[in-house]
């Protein structure tokens, strides 16, 4: 994402003095809503993480207070954290990108939790989850495919890796899908990263996860009311009937 | 110019967010790090960027290193505090991933920072040491581990100032010596065992006192290597001529039990992702969920043969310093007495699986409540107690080799090990650890010597299940 270079350097200078006491309290005292991204962030406890989040979280309170994105605001919430801040024209440049970045950040990539997750044709699933089991390596075409099981804390999905994926990724790696799609393929309710979504590693073991709910082993219908949307109709199995649950 | 990757690039792996700001803060004051240097300060946002850019020069440009390292000279205001904490982090987050010139490159640095007391120097050579695998003799990790000893026998006046470096390094060297010795093979390696060698031997003869600080598992680990010619002799002269070590504390080897060994060593022989995994597993994971991380943990760390070396110091780590607070306790998460019975399974070879219940009931050999913790030896107890009656052959197989330790383990010493392992069951029943011994007392499943022999150990308040015992004897045989 290219949005994201100018974004760090922009965040970090102006809070590298503040320390991570500030960030932690922050994240304290963060309401429900935020919980699934700072999930994310904590589990690759990167400082710099957590020091995008301070920004993003004084937006919010921004937002809450004033009841609509206020660029100035954002700027002059900023602007207090460091008043040595030198307003050349590159400076300017770069809040420019943060104030565009924010709005992206907060509007387009929600993280969700896989329990949230309903087929779609469109590639909008941004999740972080664990790799419990992969199965056998196959060809569809002239591309390898494996099916894995993955999880998070609050339930777990088939995903289809694909091409190099297949190798890539072990048994216990975190990964972080952008721009997933969950939807039937062959007859097979998966998870995969699809044409336009990216799968990438970030991380080994540190998450915890649950097996049951199975998102793909559930009976989707159509719903009355909006049949462009998907509702849970039965449960076809809590587990995956594919990979057993561990003994 | 393109720079150089640090580390090495998976497909499908986020970028590595270390490499990431060095490379940009390289990128970024490129033109700045060639001659004539800037003389003026940088103020403290520029000074950081500088030093990453710096750290990220030396260690991807070898021609220009000597270059890069005279201006870090030339602007360090802080005791190069901030470019130690560089390489720290970079250390105990990726050095297993770093290609191998950045590898070279940051051990040539470190023995650069020595000369210049780099701030928090020693932090990153212990951290180093830390990423010595024990029981692995692969090319990379015996170069690791020769390397990092020629860079500390080159620098014995340092060492002799810092007696945690000393210390530590004593303790990893003589744990990988017992790896080592038993190889044989290529010239490399006996070179390598040789500076092993030489150099505990010189820390052990000549800086006694300093390597007195491991405190009671230095005889631990010495025993390991006494078949070696040069530590039989000094394990002789501990045992009969204290003196020659010319330490007045040190009059025989019994004061050596008496120390506590601080928790800091047991971090030697644990790498930090190892460290973070197990922590997780201790402080996250239910009961009930463990089998999947156990699995990708043995994957990771104890797959080759040899590995099982590092068995009896994860469970010196999960007795000694990772001691779970009474919420985790108490709540759902798995217990440490269950990781180390897993841990204890794991075991293939009756060497490793002695030597890790060794490490399993060290502290029990030499308690002194004064001194001692009681989560030190909270997971031996738990494991023999809630062992039963499911799993009553590891209790039958715990409390054998207990017995065993104190009838053996110091024969001159005989009394004083019975007595400390009486004041840890003592403790740990007065605490409520356990509620009584009783689950263990009257199992028909174990040996009546064997349970006649824990009774005996009990205080006298709960020895009245003694008689109970001689009455169920009539009908019972192993």
């Amino acid at each position: 994402m290219p949005l994201r270079l100018p974004f760090y350097k922009l965040v970090y200078k102006r809070l590298e003095i503040e320390g991570d006491k500030m960030v932690l309290s922050c994240v304290n005292h963060v309401k429900s809503g935020w919980k699934s991204v700072f999930m994310v962030f904590t589990t690759v406890a990167d400082d710099r993480s957590l020091h995008c989040l301070l920004t993003v979280y004084t937006w919010k309170k921004c937002t809450l207070r004033t009841g609509s994105v206020r660029e100035s605001t954002v700027l002059s919430t900023l602007k207090v954290r460091d008043p040595s801040l030198n307003h050349s024209a590159a400076e300017a440049k770069e809040e420019e990108w943060g104030r565009i970045y924010l709005y992206y950040y907060i509007h387009m990539t929600k993280i969700i939790h896989l329990k949230d997750i309903v087929p779609a044709a469109t590639n909008t699933v941004n999740a972080q989850f664990i790799l419990l089991e992969k199965g056998g390596i196959a060809r569809d075409g002239k591309e390898m495919t494996c099916p894995a099981l993955v999880a998070d804390e609050t339930a777990s999905v088939h995903f289809q890796m694909w091409g190099s994926e297949c190798e890539t990724f072990e048994p216990g790696d975190i990964i972080r899908l952008a721009d997933g799609i969950f939807s039937y393929h062959k007859n097979n309710l998966v998870l995969r990263a699809g044409k336009r979504g990216k799968a990438e590693k970030v991380g080994e073991f540190t998450m915890l996860f649950v097996e049951t709910p199975n998102m793909s082993e559930i009976r989707w219908a159509r719903d009355p009311n909006n049949l462009k949307k998907f509702v849970q109709e039965a449960i076809v199995s809590p587990h995956s009937r594919i990979f057993g649950p561990s003994r | 110019m393109c720079p150089e990757r640090l580390l090495r690039t998976v497909p499908h792996e986020a970028e590595n967010p270390i490499e990431k700001s060095l490379r940009e803060a390289f990128l970024l004051l490129q033109d700045q790090l060639k001659p004539p240097f800037p003389l003026t300060i940088p103020f403290p946002p520029e000074y950081s960027q500088l030093n990453h850019a710096i750290a990220f020069g030396i260690l991807a440009q070898p021609h220009l290193a000597k270059v890069h390292l005279t201006h870090l000279h030339s602007i360090v205001v802080d005791g190069y505090e901030i470019f130690t904490s560089i390489l720290l982090k970079l250390c105990n987050e990726s050095f297993s991933r770093l290609l191998e010139v950045p590898k070279c490159q940051l051990l040539w640095v470190c023995s650069m920072l020595i000369h210049v007391s780099a701030e928090k120097i020693e932090t990153l050579f212990i951290s180093l040491m830390r990423q010595i695998t024990g029981g692995d003799f692969s090319e990379s990790n015996l170069w690791l581990s020769v390397e990092v000893l020629k860079i500390l026998s080159n620098n014995w006046d340092w060492l002799v100032e810092e007696p945690i470096v000393l210390s530590s390094a004593l303790y990893v060297y003589l744990r990988l010596l017992a790896d080592h010795f038993r190889l044989g093979g290529s010239f490399k390696l006996e070179e390598l065992k040789r500076m092993e060698i030489d150099f505990c031997v010189k820390a052990l003869r000549e800086h006694f006192q300093l390597s007195m600080h491991i405190g009671r598992d230095l005889v631990r680990i010495l025993q390991d290597v006494t078949y070696i010619p040069e530590f039989k002799d000094i394990w002789k002269d501990l045992l009969f001529d204290p003196k020659s070590f010319q330490v007045s504390e040190f009059s025989s080897l019994s004061n050596l039990y008496w120390r506590r060994t601080p928790s800091h060593f047991f971090l030697l022989r644990i790498s930090p992702q190892m460290e973070s995994q197990l922590r997780f597993l201790l402080t996250f994971v239910k009961w009930g969920s463990q089998k999947r991380y156990q699995t990708w943990f043995v994957k990771k760390h104890l797959y080759w043969p040899g590995s099982e070396s590092m068995i009896s110091d994860i469970v010196r780590f999960i007795c000694c310093v990772h001691h779970p607070s009474n919420e985790i306790i108490h709540s759902n998460v798995i217990s440490r007495w269950a990781v180390i019975g897993w841990l204890l399974k794991s075991c293939r070879r009756n060497y490793y699986e002695a030597n890790a219940k060794l490490a399993l009931f060290y502290d029990w050999l030499f308690f002194d409540e004064k001194i001692d913790n009681i989560m030190n030896i909270e997971p031996a107890m738990l494991l023999m107690v809630n062992s039963v009656p499911q799993y009553v052959d590891i209790t039958h197989m715990l409390l054998e080799f207990l017995f065993l330790l104190v009838d053996n383990y110091d024969v001159h010493h005989r009394e004083m090990l019975a007595g400390s392992v009486s004041a840890s069951i003592n403790l740990l029943l007065r605490k409520g650890v356990v509620h009584s011994l009783d689950p263990l007392i009257s199992c028909n499943s174990i040996s009546p010597a064997l349970r006649e022999r824990l009774n005996s150990f009990l205080p006298a308040l709960h020895l009245c299940c003694h008689k109970k015992v001689n009455e169920d004897e009539t009908s019972i045989d192993i």
